[in-house]
C-alpha cells in the first residue's frame, strides 16, 4: 500500500543540504561579484544559444501567428484612413523623388570630380527574431542568421525603421543582438541638420540617453539621429532616431524602431572603405595619422579609428551641401585637410 | 536504490526549468516598454521547494540559476543567487507552507517575488555600479506572481504523478 502523499517527510540529509546551498549560494556570489565574464562564458553563452535556436524557432512560430493576426486585424480596422493617408505620402514622395534623383546625378558628378572613394554597397543577412532576452537589465534579441552567412560581432542590425542595435555574438544557427536600448549599448552618432556627434548611451530605459554632445550643442525635439560611422564598424547615416527631450530637460533617443513589433531584422555586413589608392593618399594618410594618432583615439581596439573616421568626413566634402559653393580646385583641397573636410562638414 | 532513483527523479524539475527558460526567451513583445518575461523558473523552484524539495537539490537550483543567466546574457550569477535565495527561504519556511491552502502558498510566493526583486535590484547595482531602475524589476516581480496560479496548476498534476510512481523520499 503506496502513501498517498509524502508530506510528512521531513528534508533528508539535513547537513548535508545546508552544506550544497552555503557552497552553491558562495559560489554564485562569488560569480556575481567577481564580474566572471570572460571570453568562456561568451563562448558558452553562444552554444547554448545555438542549441536553443531550433527550440526557439518552433516555439516563436505559434507567438508570431498570434501577433500576424492581431496585427492584420488593427489594420483592417485603419484600411480606408490609411489608404487616403498613403496616397497623400505617395504624392508627396514622388515630388522628392525627383529631388533626389537630381541630387544623385549631382553627387555622381562631384564624386567623379574629387576621385573620392564610394560608399561599398553593403551586404545584409536578413533573420527572425526567434528569441528575446525578456530581462529588466538585458534588451538583448536572439536572431536565427549564422555566423556562416557573413554575421560577425559588432555589425549593425535594423529593421525596416532604422537600426535597432548591435550583434554581440555569432554562432552555428543562431547570432545574439545588442539593443540600442541596453545598459551596455553605446553607439556613434550624428544629430542633423547641426551635425553634432554624440553617442548614443543605453540605460535600459526606453530611451536611450544622448551623451558626449559638444558644450555649444543645442538640441531641439524632433532633430534627426542617424549613424555617424565613426569607429568604423557601423555605416554612417543609418536612422536611428529623433530627439526627444526628459521631464528632466536631458536630450534622449527614440528609436524610430519599436522594439516590441519587429520581428525581422537585417545585419549589416558593412566594411570600412579603406581610401588608400594612389601614393600621395597614403603619405597623405600617414601624414593625418601621425598628427593626431594617439590623443584623439577614443577606442583602444581600433587604434585608427579617429584618422579613419576623419578621413570618411573629408570625402564627404563631396557632398552637394559641402561642395555646391566650391570649385574643384578648393575642394580638392579640402580632402588634403581633415580640419577643412570637418569644416565642409558642417 | 532510493539515491539512484532520486537522482533520476531529479529531471523532472530541471527539465520543467529548461522548458521555463526557453518559454522566457520566446519573444512575445506584449509592448510594456521593454519586453519582460516573468521568472519563470522562480515558479518551478519555489513549488519543489516546498513540495519535493529532495528532487531539487541545491545544486541542480545551481546549475539551472546558472542557465539561466547564461542564457538571458545577464551578469553571471544573478539569477543563481536569486533562485538559491528564493530556495532556501521557501525552504526554511517549508513546514509552515507543507499543506496549507492554494491561496496561502500564492502569498508566500508573491512575498519570494517581493524578495528576487530586491534581490536583482541589489545585485544588478553592485555588479554595473550603480543604482539600475527598479521599475522594471517590480513589474517582473508582478507579472511572475500572476503567472503562479495556472503554472502551480500544472506543477500539482505532476506532482500527484510523482506521488504515484516515486512515493518515497
Amino acid at each position: 500500500m503506496r502513501e498517498p502523499t509524502n508530506r510528512v517527510k521531513l528534508p533528508f540529509r539535513v547537513s548535508s543540504y545546508r552544506l550544497s546551498l552555503a557552497v552553491t549560494l558562495t559560489l554564485a556570489s562569488l560569480l556575481l561579484v567577481g564580474r566572471a565574464e570572460s571570453y568562456l562564458v561568451d563562448r558558452t553563452r553562444q552554444v547554448m544559444t545555438d542549441l536553443s535556436a531550433p527550440l526557439l524557432e518552433l516555439a516563436s512560430r505559434p507567438v508570431a501567428a498570434v501577433r500576424n493576426f492581431i496585427a492584420s486585424t488593427d489594420e483592417y480596422a485603419y484600411v480606408f484612413e490609411e489608404n487616403a493617408r498613403l496616397r497623400a505620402e505617395n504624392e508627396e514622395l514622388k515630388a522628392w523623388r525627383q529631388q533626389a534623383l537630381s541630387l544623385e546625378r549631382r553627387v555622381a558628378r562631384f564624386e567623379a570630380l574629387l576621385d573620392v572613394t564610394v560608399e561599398p554597397s553593403i551586404q545584409y543577412a536578413t533573420g527572425k527574431i526567434i528569441g528575446d532576452s525578456g530581462g529588466p537589465f538585458v534588451h538583448a534579441f536572439i536572431v536565427n542568421v549564422p555566423e556562416k552567412a557573413g554575421v560577425a560581432a559588432g555589425q549593425a542590425v535594423v529593421d525596416d525603421e532604422g537600426l535597432i542595435g548591435r550583434v554581440v555574438s555569432s554562432g552555428a544557427t543562431a547570432s545574439r543582438v545588442l539593443l540600442l536600448t541596453d545598459l551596455n549599448s553605446r553607439v556613434p552618432v550624428r544629430v542633423e541638420p547641426a551635425g553634432y556627434r554624440a553617442i548614443a548611451v543605453g540605460d535600459n530605459s526606453r530611451f536611450p540617453k544622448i551623451e558626449f554632445l559638444p558644450p555649444e550643442a543645442r538640441l531641439s525635439p524632433g532633430d534627426r539621429i542617424v549613424t555617424s560611422g565613426h569607429g568604423g564598424l557601423m555605416p554612417p547615416d543609418l536612422p536611428v532616431g529623433i530627439v526627444v527631450m526628459a521631464s528632466d530637460g536631458s536630450p534622449r533617443l527614440q528609436t524610430n524602431s519599436e522594439f516590441d513589433r519587429t520581428s525581422a531584422v537585417r545585419v549589416l555586413q558593412y566594411e570600412f572603405p579603406t581610401r588608400v589608392t594612389a601614393d600621395t593618399d597614403e603619405a597623405a594618410a600617414g601624414e593625418e595619422m601621425a598628427e593626431e594618432a594617439l590623443p584623439a583615439s577614443p577606442a583602444p581596439t581600433l587604434p585608427n579609428a579617429e584618422p579613419a573616421a576623419n578621413d570618411l568626413i573629408v570625402e564627404r566634402a563631396g557632398e552637394p551641401g559641402a561642395a555646391a559653393g566650391t570649385d574643384s580646385a578648393s575642394a580638392s583641397d579640402a580632402s588634403r585637410d581633415p580640419a577643412s573636410g570637418l569644416e565642409g562638414d558642417e | 536504490m532510493r539515491d539512484l532513483s532520486q537522482a533520476f527523479w531529479i529531471a523532472v524539475p530541471v527539465g520543467l526549468s529548461l522548458v521555463c527558460i526557453l518559454l522566457g526567451l520566446v519573444p512575445v513583445g506584449v509592448g510594456t516598454g521593454g519586453t519582460i518575461a516573468p521568472i519563470f523558473t522562480l515558479t518551478i523552484v519555489y513549488f519543489f521547494s516546498v513540495h519535493r524539495p529532495e528532487f531539487f537539490p541545491p545544486w541542480a537550483v545551481f546549475f539551472i540559476g546558472l542557465l539561466q543567466d547564461v542564457m538571458s546574457g545577464g551578469p553571471l550569477g544573478l539569477y543563481t543567487v536569486v533562485l538559491l535565495a528564493a530556495y532556501a527561504l521557501t525552504h526554511s519556511q517549508r513546514l509552515f507552507l507543507m499543506g496549507r491552502t492554494f491561496s496561502i502558498l500564492w502569498v508566500g510566493f508573491i512575498a519570494i517575488c517581493g524578495i528576487a526583486a530586491a534581490i536583482i535590484w541589489f545585485g544588478a547595482s553592485v555588479h554595473y555600479g550603480l543604482a539600475v531602475n527598479p521599475l522594471p524589476l517590480l513589474w517582473q516581480a508582478l507579472i511572475t506572481a500572476l503567472v503562479y496560479p495556472p503554472i502551480s496548476f500544472v506543477l500539482t498534476r505532476i506532482n500527484r504523478q510523482l506521488t504515484v510512481v516515486a512515493p518515497a523520499a
